[in-house]
């Protein structure tokens, strides 16, 4: 499989993929590229439901972190205003998820 | 009519079938005599052309400006529009799906389809699906505009992305005038194309 970084006339980073195009890149870089990706939003996510403090996220990533937060909260509204699934309710009251 | 002539004839005729099941896609080998033709006539798969598929995926690590709101609002630059997805195809897709699997801020261990975008290269009613944001539905729509693989159109506070397509790339852009970038940051999306 070929992994690519697609980077706009500036040289900054629009997308990591797989497939033809943009810059070829190594599995490792991509998977090192993917998962912070995906610690950020685990961050953004965790933030967003009050289970951690922007302390908690790294000095260089808070300004980026509380931006998505913010952005969340004017597409979703605050997470307490949420509704929850059915899935995520039977979870809760079968004990697989504290409250 | 000679010999030679009829002889000259059969040869010809025996290029022009070879050059013929070579174009359906089956290789001739070199010294097949006429008689084998009949054995290669019969390896051309039925049914007509058939279609190349090709898939990939990309994940957004800097959200694209919205499509709609720069085009409409004047927000954001055209140089961060979106991503271009190589097919190679040859030719403008025929049909396309884009599926979008992140749910916006992933919860770890959970990775579901939460919304797909059907293309048809054609006069007909398409489907497509809003990224999911909420936990508590995803939000579905139908547009009845006639869409093609190489037009955009924007439906006023829709969101959903647009693919302008060559004969070997799409360009993927996404958001309405209403909203922020249907591409989010930190989504995957898979996809594949076929022509």
């Amino acid at each position: 499989m070929r992994y690519y970084a697609q980077y706009n006339d500036s040289g900054k980073l629009l997308a990591i993929g797989t497939g033809a195009g943009g810059v070829g890149i190594t599995e490792a870089e991509y998977n090192a590229i993917l998962a912070d990706i995906r610690e950020k939003a685990a961050l953004v996510d965790k933030l967003y439901f009050g289970e951690i403090t922007l302390d908690d996220v790294p000095a260089d990533w808070r300004e980026e972190i509380q931006r998505r937060v913010d952005e969340r909260i004017d597409a979703e509204g605050a997470a307490e205003e949420q509704d929850i699934s059915a899935e995520e309710a039977l979870d809760i009251i079968l004990g697989g998820e504290s409250v | 009519m000679s010999i030679v002539t009829e002889i000259s004839r059969i040869k010809s005729a025996k290029s022009a079938i070879a050059a013929a099941i070579a174009g359906k896609g089956v290789t001739v080998p070199d010294g097949t005599l006429l008689d084998g033709m009949a054995a290669l006539i019969d390896s051309i798969e039925a049914g007509g052309s058939s279609l190349q598929f090709v898939t990939g995926s990309f994940t957004i690590v800097t959200e694209p400006n919205s499509y709609g709101q720069y085009f409409y609002g004047g927000i954001g630059t055209v140089d961060d529009l979106g991503v271009t997805v190589e097919h190679g195809l040859g030719i403008i897709p025929k049909v396309g799906i884009l599926v979008c699997e992140t749910r916006f801020g992933m919860k770890e261990g959970i990775e579901t389809v939460e919304s797909a975008l059907v293309y048809e290269d054609s006069d007909s009613y398409h489907q497509w699906l809003q990224p999911y944001y909420s936990s508590s539905a995803s939000r579905f729509f139908t547009s009845q505009q006639p869409i093609t693989l190489a037009k955009t159109s924007l439906t006023a506070g829709s969101i959903g992305c647009f693919l302008a397509a060559t004969e070997n790339d799409i360009f993927i852009t996404g958001g309405s005038q209403n909203a922020g970038c249907s591409l989010k940051e930190g989504y995957t999306y898979r996809w594949l194309f076929a022509g």
